[in-house]
């Protein structure tokens, strides 16, 4: 237990991205995103539960779980290979501290196991945004880590799509998610990027609604850890 | 003289100059023609490949990678648009057209956003604009506009992962990878049109990363602008699937 709580608050790094991280940045990076692969981890192995996921929508799973292990693998490669030990991985609880009271990846309970796949997939692509300002340092872990998020937003967008959601976000919007969710919602309203507020581009084009749709919006590690913080025992 | 794409980023310095000065336009960065009209029709706009050069010259640092990323973003726009424009003699049905006319805003927003962040970059007077080109590409079948689709999300998540390496600004890098990210919603949710509920909305575990030349070389098919470069990064790291 002692080791989760170490794992969680290994981030000595501010939110702001320097313009020369070094090895020891990306390397507490790395860790940060280490901790968001395993709770990805834990959320599918305990979706194998049979019965749980419908055999519609079997592949989607076997394939979201068949990449979270490919993720796992690759961020805990360059965590060893910059000389270093991966810190190991929190006990989550997927009641989310009783948001979810009962949840116990039973059969029956699909439709909670699918809203915590979303947040837990929007979170992910949100948290790996938030990190690159970081990694850049390290061309090597860069390459691997976008390419990791890009498939974390397919990851998203499908299992929004499979409960009848869009693949996008609009404004800050948790949708029907219960309150504790719109932390990982919570900023992807902006609509300034970089030097342009792109609602000027966004006439005839969605509007605001569009603007907020089409940029997804990093995560600071002290906002990501304190969501992540909400699924550790 | 004809220009090769790859082969800008091997000439001298003293060739480069004659270059410019060959094509008339000594000193300017990217070089148009005379801009064309889109045709009327939603079917050709000319032949890729058989308009002007149009180099990006990476000697600009950031500057280059967003004219890149610019011209993709104006490809993607102006496909999805016909698209949508198409819908009324097209077979999608009324969700799909939702979902397309999603894209086609995203799309046109990110345009909107490259072309604003250069017209805004002192110095670069670099928003220039390229005419897509499709060859009699029917807007209106649903086969084939989903398999394009597909084709040009994936082509956009791999330039974008391709030219994080070269990007200098840790903020340009994340502005870059928000919009990727959002690509790779649109990749995922097209491939799940094509073949429901199976592994097609991400069919690997990581994604693409291509060089900026074997980017250009894709996307010349649907150019009429012969697109190329000057002063391309030296070296080129692969990502994990080792076909950059």
């Amino acid at each position: 237990m002692a080791d989760r709580r170490s794992a969680i608050s290994v981030m000595p790094f501010t939110s702001t991205s320097p313009a020369s991280a070094g090895p020891a940045e990306v390397l507490a990076a790395l860790q940060f995103l280490l901790q968001v692969e395993y709770l990805q981890a834990a959320l599918y192995a305990g979706a194998a539960t049979p019965g749980l996921v419908p055999t519609t929508d079997a592949t989607v799973y076997t394939t979201l779980t068949a990449h979270s292990t490919k993720h796992l693998s690759l961020i805990t490669e360059l965590i060893t290979t910059r000389a270093a030990l991966p810190a190991p991985s929190p006990v989550f609880d997927f009641t989310v501290k009783g948001a979810f009271p009962g949840f116990a990846f039973a059969a029956g309970q699909y439709a909670t196991l699918q809203m915590l796949t979303q947040i837990v997939e929007d979170f992910a692509v949100r948290c790996y945004l938030g990190q690159l300002g970081v990694i850049a340092a390290d061309k090597v872990a860069l390459n691997t880590v976008v390419t990791i998020l890009t498939v974390e937003a397919r990851h998203a967008s499908q299992v929004r799509r499979l409960r009848a959601t869009q693949g996008w976000i609009t404004g800050n919007s948790r949708g029907d998610l219960p309150a504790f969710a719109q932390a990982v919602y919570d900023g992807e309203d902006n609509v300034q990027q970089g030097t342009v507020n792109v609602t000027s581009v966004a006439s005839g084009f969605g509007e605001v609604a569009g603007a907020t749709q089409a940029f997804d919006e990093p995560l600071s590690a002290a906002q990501a850890s304190a969501i992540l913080t909400l699924f550790v025992v | 003289m004809r220009i090769e794409l790859g082969s800008l980023a091997e000439l001298h310095a003293t060739t480069r100059r004659d270059f410019l000065r060959l094509i008339g336009v000594g000193g300017a960065l990217v070089l148009l023609p005379s801009f064309v009209t889109a045709c009327a029709s939603d079917d050709v706009t000319g032949l890729p490949a058989s308009g002007g050069p149009f180099v990006i010259d990476f000697k600009a640092g950031d500057v280059a990678i967003l004219q890149f990323a610019f011209v993709l973003e104006q490809i993607e726009a102006d496909f999805y648009s016909r698209v949508v424009a198409a819908f009324a003699q097209s077979n999608f049905t009324t969700t799909e057209q939702a979902l397309l006319t999603d894209i086609r805003n995203h799309e046109a927003i990110h345009r909107g956003f490259f072309e604003a962040t250069l017209e805004a970059t002192p110095g670069a007077s670099a928003a220039l604009k390229v005419t897509p080109a499709y060859r009699g590409f029917a807007f209106t079948d649903r086969t084939g506009v989903l398999a394009f689709a597909k084709q040009i999300e994936a082509l956009g998540i791999a330039m974008y992962n391709g030219v994080a390496q070269y990007v200098v600004s840790p903020a340009t890098l994340t502005l870059l990878a928000k919009v990727a990210a959002v690509e790779g919603r649109h990749a995922s949710a097209i491939g799940d049109l094509i073949t429901p509920r199976t592994d097609s909305f991400a069919p690997v575990a990581t994604d693409d990363l291509f060089s900026p030349a074997k980017v250009a070389t894709a996307a010349q098919s649907n150019l009429v602008e012969k697109i190329g470069f000057l002063n391309l990064p030296e070296g080129f790291l692969q990502g994990p699937n080792g076909n950059g």
